[in-house]
């Protein structure tokens, strides 16, 4: 603890200087604002995240996090300031991408003391939908050092052109189909990581996986592995899509098994906001999609079944 | 594209009967016997069945040939008497509410057993929203087909679902039969807030389609993969999709409805390879080409949409010869073409989409489906069955029954299955049917009939089931309301019609 204080007193010291150095004169700090930097998927700390905060365009103080994530940044705004300043985060390292949000501030002192920061890698955060309920499709391990970051975007295209067009059939409304993002840049440590990005990105789903060199004149082996942001799988659903070729830009077969796995997502997320009416119409799609039906889905069903206000035509004895 | 056909049966029929009216005046006039010339009509008219055994009969029809027989069974025939008193009777039947679907072509046949004719169009329409039944208004079976959507540019949009109107009109199996085929209609438009599924909706009920068929294209590795749909308009009442039974009086005199569920189907997944998909193009192309003759090689004649002259896009249908359609354009030429001669190897296959749908229009006219292409879906033989099942109610809701007991287990292990909800709520339906037809032959006063309340309530909890499997089904939650509106059961019965109502805003 003695050395990250150190740490933490020397990268203040070092903050200060770069605001001397780049003009900003900072004042006499009257405010404090302190909290944690941490991993937005991971939600390890991020140390060395430099943190500055904004008053009229001005940075009127700025900081370092510790090892432990935590920083604490004097400053100061005027009394009758705005009741709104702004703060910047951004990692040292680069590893991250910069987050900013608002905190509000009164009489010249902010609201609430803590603030925590979640940065995403680099690339990560632009992939957040807007819609209500998306599935990311993350970075593809090529194999023998191939480049193949077009893939993350050829498979959410797929994914997107074959499950709305089914989910159309019943009758889902447009504001409740899915969008695909690709994001190559989501690269998750272990499948069971790519849970987190799901949940991180607000998504329903978070589609991975890796590419086998196999006989390349017939096609390659792509394991495609799917998480999700609502615990429906213990472990990742994946499936093996054989003779898959690579060379075609506009291509991307995927097995049934992970169309259902997709989708039960979706349903799992529909589920959650209290809409199971459209979640069952969601797994009559998946159910379809596989010969044999998955225990997730069948459990699913079930908890939906019990909450649809259809549950209560049954008779009561049943 | 529009394609009309309302009966080259019609007009052979009507070639059979003149003709042998003719032969029978002429009888008269020579003083011929009555015996002579009625055996010279019978024998007339067996090869003229013998004929018309090649293709699929209409019930009206053969019902017509009877009826003219027993007319002129042991008469001095007056034959414009003849034809007024068939003409009343046929108004009798159907004032007497007998289940014959009679529809708009049988009039035509009144009518002096007119010749129908068969049109196509080619308007290019967009989704206007105009005038309801644009075209062929009087038309009993009217479909649409919808350029498929083509998201990659295979470029096989517009060439398959020409294939399809024009196999579909060619081999249609009733009369009274229109086909709009929408090349440039609802194009795929990424800035409309609609899905493509809606706007072939929007169009279908906006014109009161019967049917419409759409599909989509996407690239694979080895080539293009080709999904067909059907879609039946959402909400069309009175259609031949939907049957209804009355409840007596005396249990509350409600309705029950089954309607055909799914109302959107993928009919057909089908793979062709990259070296093939030309062959799809070349019979598009073909098929546009009128010949002299009926023969491949036969002389250019003239040439139908995408080419030529033909500025309107329509075309009336002269005759039928094997596999070739004389047609006649709108400004006068004439000509052969011929789906299944150009529309070989894996085209074929896709022509199982266009025989589907004429099945599913036979079915509702009262003739039996084939059996089904291997090549279709799961979901398409499920509503193949539960349409066999729906036409079957009224009039033999013992075979609905069956049909329905079949298929609603399928797919139970795995929830509700595609049509399952559909076959649940038939079945329900044909058992009250079927218990009100036993209960007719105790009670003449229809009325009156009250059916023992636990059989209803098993049948009513058992659409529970199926209501909690499909909750977004409508017309079984309606259905559950009047069930328990006759048990008594005001709690459920008010919850139901809250669902309905539910779902019914939801649905606007």
């Amino acid at each position: 603890m003695v050395a990250s204080s150190l740490i933490w007193r020397l990268a203040s010291a070092f903050a200060i200087a770069c605001c001397w150095l780049s003009g900003v004169m900072p004042v006499a700090a009257d405010s404090i604002l302190a909290g944690t930097v941490t991993d937005a998927i991971t939600l390890q700390p991020v140390a060395g995240a430099e943190v500055q905060i904004e008053y009229s365009g001005q940075v009127v103080g700025a900081g370092t996090s510790d090892i432990d994530g935590f920083y604490r940044v004097p400053f100061t705004v005027p009394p009758g300031a705005p009741t709104v300043s702004t703060m910047i985060a951004s990692a040292r390292s680069g590893s991250h991408g910069i987050a900013r949000s608002n905190f509000q501030v009164k009489a010249g002192t902010p609201v609430t003391t803590a603030h925590n920061i979640a940065l995403f890698p680099i690339g990560v955060m632009d992939c957040r939908a807007q819609t209500r309920h998306s599935v990311i499709v993350g970075h593809f391990l090529p194999p023998d050092g191939r480049n193949l970051a077009e893939l993350s975007t050829r498979i959410a295209r797929s994914l997107e052109y074959a499950l709305n067009t089914q989910l159309q059939t019943v009758r889902l409304t447009l504001e409740l189909l899915p969008s695909f993002e690709p994001c190559d840049a989501a690269k998750p440590a272990t499948t069971r990581l790519a849970a987190d990005f799901a949940k991180a990105l607000r998504a329903d789903a978070f589609v991975g996986g890796d590419i086998s060199a196999a006989d390349e004149s017939s096609g390659f082996t792509v394991s495609i592995y799917v998480s999700d942001a609502h615990g429906l799988f213990s472990i990742p659903e994946t499936a093996s899509n054989r003779r898959v070729d690579l060379s075609n830009p506009s291509v991307a077969s995927i097995a049934g098994v992970t169309h259902a796995a997709v989708l039960a997502s979706i349903a799992a997320g529909l589920a959650g906001k209290n809409d199971c009416v459209s979640a069952i119409a969601v797994l009559s799609v998946a159910e379809r999609l596989v010969d044999v039906t998955p225990s997730y889905i069948t459990r699913l069903r079930k908890i939906c079944e019990s909450r649809v206000p259809n549950a209560g035509l049954r008779r009561a004895t049943q | 594209m529009i394609g009309l056909r309302a009966g080259w049966l019609g007009a052979l029929l009507a070639f059979t009967l003149m003709s042998a009216i003719a032969g029978v005046a002429l009888a008269g006039k020579t003083n011929r016997n009555n015996a002579d010339a009625l055996t010279e009509l019978l024998s007339s008219i067996t090869r003229s069945l013998q004929d018309l055994q090649k293709h699929e009969q209409r019930p009206e029809e053969m019902l017509l040939l009877m009826m003219m027989m027993q007319q002129m069974a042991g008469k001095d025939v007056d034959w414009g008497a003849e034809i007024l008193a068939i003409r009343r009777k046929l108004e009798e039947t159907k004032a007497i509410g007998k289940d014959v679907d009679w529809g708009p072509e049988i009039l035509a046949v009144q009518r002096k057993l007119e010749e129908t004719k068969e049109t196509l169009l080619n308007p290019r329409e967009g989704i206007s929203g105009g005038q309801r039944e644009r075209f062929f208004p009087d038309v009993r079976h009217r479909l649409a087909v919808f350029t498929f959507d083509d998201p990659h540019a295979t470029g096989l949009g517009d060439p398959i679902s020409f294939l399809l109107s024009k196999k579909l009109l060619f081999s249609s199996r009733v009369t009274s039969f229109a086909i709009v085929n929408y090349r440039q209609g609802a194009d795929r438009d990424s800035s409309s807030d609609l899905a493509y599924f809606d706007r072939v909706d929007a169009v279908t009920k906006d014109q009161n389609f019967r049917l419409a068929i759409w599909g989509r294209l996407s690239r694979t590795e080895r080539g293009v993969r080709i999904d067909s749909f059907l879609q039946i308009p959402s909400d069309a009442e009175k259609s031949p999709y939907e049957r209804t039974i009355q409840l007596p009086a005396a249990m509350g005199g409600g309705t029950l409805t089954a309607r055909l569920k799914p109302d959107r189907l993928l009919m057909q997944s089908l793979y062709v390879d990259y070296d093939k998909t030309s062959l799809l193009k070349t019979a598009a192309e073909q098929i546009a080409i009128l010949r002299a003759s009926p023969a491949v090689a036969a002389p250019v004649a003239g040439r139908l949409v995408g080419g030529g002259n033909d500025t309107t896009g329509s075309h009336s249908i002269l005759g039928l010869e094997r596999d070739w359609a004389q047609l006649r354009l709108a400004d006068g030429t004439s000509g052969w073409t011929s789906v299944d001669q150009f529309c070989t190897d894996i085209c074929r296959s896709l022509l199982d989409v266009a025989n589907f749908a004429n099945d599913l229009v036979a079915l509702t006219s009262g003739l039996a489906a084939r059996p089904l292409s291997k090549s279709l879906t799961r979901d398409a033989e499920t509503m193949l069955q539960q349409l066999a099942a729906l036409v079957s109610l009224p009039d033999n809701p013992n075979r609905a029954t069956e049909i329905a007991e079949r298929w609603t287990g399928v797919g139970s292990s795995r929830g509700i299955a595609s049509g399952g909800a559909g076959f649940a709520n038939l079945l329900a339906v044909a058992r009250v049917k079927l218990e009100l037809k036993r209960a007719s032959a105790r009670e003449p006063n229809f009325d009156r009939i009250r059916l023992d309340r636990r059989a209803i309530g098993r049948i009513a909890d058992r659409l529970a089931e199926a209501s909690v499997a499909d909750p977004s089904d409508v017309d079984i939650v309606e259905n559950l309301a009047v069930l328990f509106g006759y048990l008594g059961d005001n709690t459920r019965r008010k919850l139901a019609l809250e669902i309905a109502a539910n779902l019914k805003a939801k649905a606007r």
